[in-house]
């Protein structure tokens, strides 16, 4: 009982749309991994994907940044549009998109590079000018409150960070490209209870500029963290709405049995 | 007193000389291997050692002559002559040169073809590439070194028209077709073991697949390429046959890689078999063996050492 397409379409909906996904399916070789996804990403929120392992949480997010492109007989189907303009068609300059929506991984993969060499990775990849890329690395690593633990330190290797420094700097090299949709896969999976929830808060500060699509397997950190939820079961997307109405009411009675831990 | 061992856990009977025979010969074959190495090198350096210590050869040959200009302002091997002549310098150019040309055609061919298989061949391509190159290795020097000899050599004298045939272009040519094998099956052994996940963050932030091998998967995968190129030297310094074959031979003190010259490596082995025994040219024979023994082992040494270092650094244990 996913939403159909028309229905999103003739929706009236107060949040302003950043990702249209309409009748998207993938394939792994024979295997249906996203079955006629609709779906709606607001911008400059917090969209959480929720859902058992396997149920294609993860496919879906590397759609956005089409991330899955070199595995072998992977496909999709269907259609995404960002900000109105398609991202699946064989014209669109993959650098490019992926300039445009960014992704943090569940394990922190900083580079074996200092700090400063892995903020201005990216700028250099896009052809930043020399003369910019200071003032980035400053503005990227206080955009992640590292700036003043790191200021002194943009020398040192980024494999002697701890974890939840790692995945701050992850999260900084990122900004620096200057994206606007933000991917994350489960990026405190890796992270202790603490540094889980002030990663949480960072983000919270980040939605104030970028749209933010996190996928968890942690139902506390889904209705904590963000703005709306997407539940998904054996590739479909089973229920989409804003977090409380996911956590309170949901329509699904899957839903409700997954958020509330009977299953899954 | 160490308390008593649990009975039941003990090994009994057979079983227990089996484990025992076992780690025995296990242990004594890892000493085999060092022992073998420590005599080579004790019998090596105490044939070398009459050079520092015999009167009687000092009279025809020190260290200090064999380095130093000879009477007319010359530097000349002539080992073999009424008036024996042993400088060492035209051979040490001739190593050089050699060495380096094969060095500098093997290691961009072998490190930008391991790039190429590990980051941008298709999977069956790459099942081809690999084996057949590490086979490159299993050709014997020796037909190497006459394929140099009788092919390389006539290509290059007729495209280049060299006055010598045989030369370091043509030696080090020959020479980095052993090189290459060597170099390129441990630098893409780096290359691939090189995590996903930085390829993936690379990609992630929009970098294309040039730049993603160049600036992050090189770079992380240094200390084994750079092992490579230490090995590859290693190879190229004490490898015989090809450059016996393909130099000419000639010990001429010329920096010229278009002339002919004669290495180290060759001098030995075309004159041992036919010095007298106990004569100063023998043990002058004799210390260049030590000392392209001892070449080699300092620099893997450095080498090894030195790959450590990137590794710690590259591993965040280092401050960069």
């Amino acid at each position: 009982m996913s939403t159909s397409a028309d229905a999103l379409d003739s929706q009236k909906t107060a949040a302003e749309v950043k990702i249209r996904v309409r009748n998207l399916d993938a394939y792994y070789g024979s295997f249906h991994a996203l079955k006629n996804i609709n779906l709606d990403i607001p911008s400059r929120a917090i969209t959480s994907i929720v859902g058992p392992s396997g149920c294609g949480k993860s496919t879906l997010l590397r759609c956005f940044n089409r991330m899955s492109d070199g595995i072998r007989g992977f496909r999709v189907k269907g259609e995404i549009r960002l900000d109105g303009g398609d991202i699946l068609g064989r014209g669109v300059e993959l650098t490019q998109l992926r300039k445009r929506v960014g992704m943090v991984f569940q394990r922190p993969n900083p580079f074996p590079l200092s700090v400063f060499e892995n903020v201005v990775y990216g700028p250099r990849v896009h052809g930043e000018e020399n003369s910019r890329l200071a003032d980035l690395v400053e503005k990227s690593l206080r955009a992640t409150d590292l700036w003043d633990d790191l200021k002194d330190r943009l020398g040192q290797n980024a494999l002697s960070l701890s974890a939840e420094q790692q995945q701050r700097l992850c999260i900084s090299r990122l900004l620096a490209v200057e994206p606007e949709v933000l991917l994350m896969d489960e990026p405190c999976s890796a992270l202790d209870p603490f540094a889980t929830s002030r990663i949480e808060v960072l983000m919270q500060e980040l939605k104030q500029d970028y749209t933010i699509i996190i996928v968890t397997h942690n139902m506390q950190q889904a209705s904590r963290a963000s703005d709306y939820c997407g539940f998904m079961w054996l590739g479909e997307l089973v229920e989409f709405a804003d977090t409380p109405t996911i956590f309170t009411k949901p329509r699904n009675p899957r839903t409700e049995g997954y958020v509330t831990g009977r299953f899954g | 007193m160490d308390r008593p061992p649990n009975e039941r856990l003990l090994l009994k009977g057979k079983r227990r000389i089996i484990e025992t025979l076992l780690e025995t010969a296990v242990r004594s074959s890892a000493f085999v291997v060092i022992g073998a190495l420590v005599l080579i090198f004790v019998f090596v350096a105490k044939e070398a050692l009459p050079l520092f210590t015999s009167a009687d050869v000092h009279k025809e040959v020190t260290l200090w002559t064999m380095v130093r200009p000879q009477e007319n302002g010359e530097f000349v091997w002539q080992p073999v002559s009424e008036k024996p002549k042993y400088s060492i310098l035209p051979l040490a150019v001739g190593t050089l040169k050699v060495t380096l040309v094969a060095l500098l055609i093997a290691i961009p061919l072998a490190i930008l073809a391991a790039i190429f298989t590990s980051e941008f061949a298709p999977q069956l391509l790459r099942e081809l590439i690999k084996p057949v190159v590490e086979l490159l290795a299993g050709i014997p020097s020796v037909v190497i070194g006459f394929f140099a000899l009788m092919v390389v050599a006539t290509w290059l004298q007729d495209a280049f028209g060299f006055v010598f045939r045989l030369n370091a272009i043509t030696a080090g040519i020959g020479l980095s077709l052993a090189v290459i094998p060597i170099v390129y099956t441990v630098a893409e052994d780096a290359l691939s073991a090189v995590p996903q996940a930085f390829r993936d963050a690379s990609t992630a932030l929009g970098a294309n697949q040039w730049q993603t091998a160049w600036r992050v998967v090189l770079p992380a995968a240094m200390p084994g390429v750079f092992a490579a190129c230490v090995l590859g030297f290693g190879r190229a310094f004490g490898e015989t046959m090809i450059v016996l074959l393909a130099s000419g031979n000639a010990a001429m003190m010329s920096f010229d890689p278009r002339e002919s010259f004669r290495s180290f490596s060759a001098t030995i082995a075309a004159e041992l078999g036919e010095v007298v025994y106990g004569s100063p040219h023998y043990h002058v024979l004799f210390f260049i063996g030590a000392f392209l023994f001892v070449i080699t082992f300092f620099l893997n040494l450095a080498g090894h050492w030195y790959v450590d270092r990137l590794r710690a650094r590259l591993e965040g244990k280092l401050k960069a």
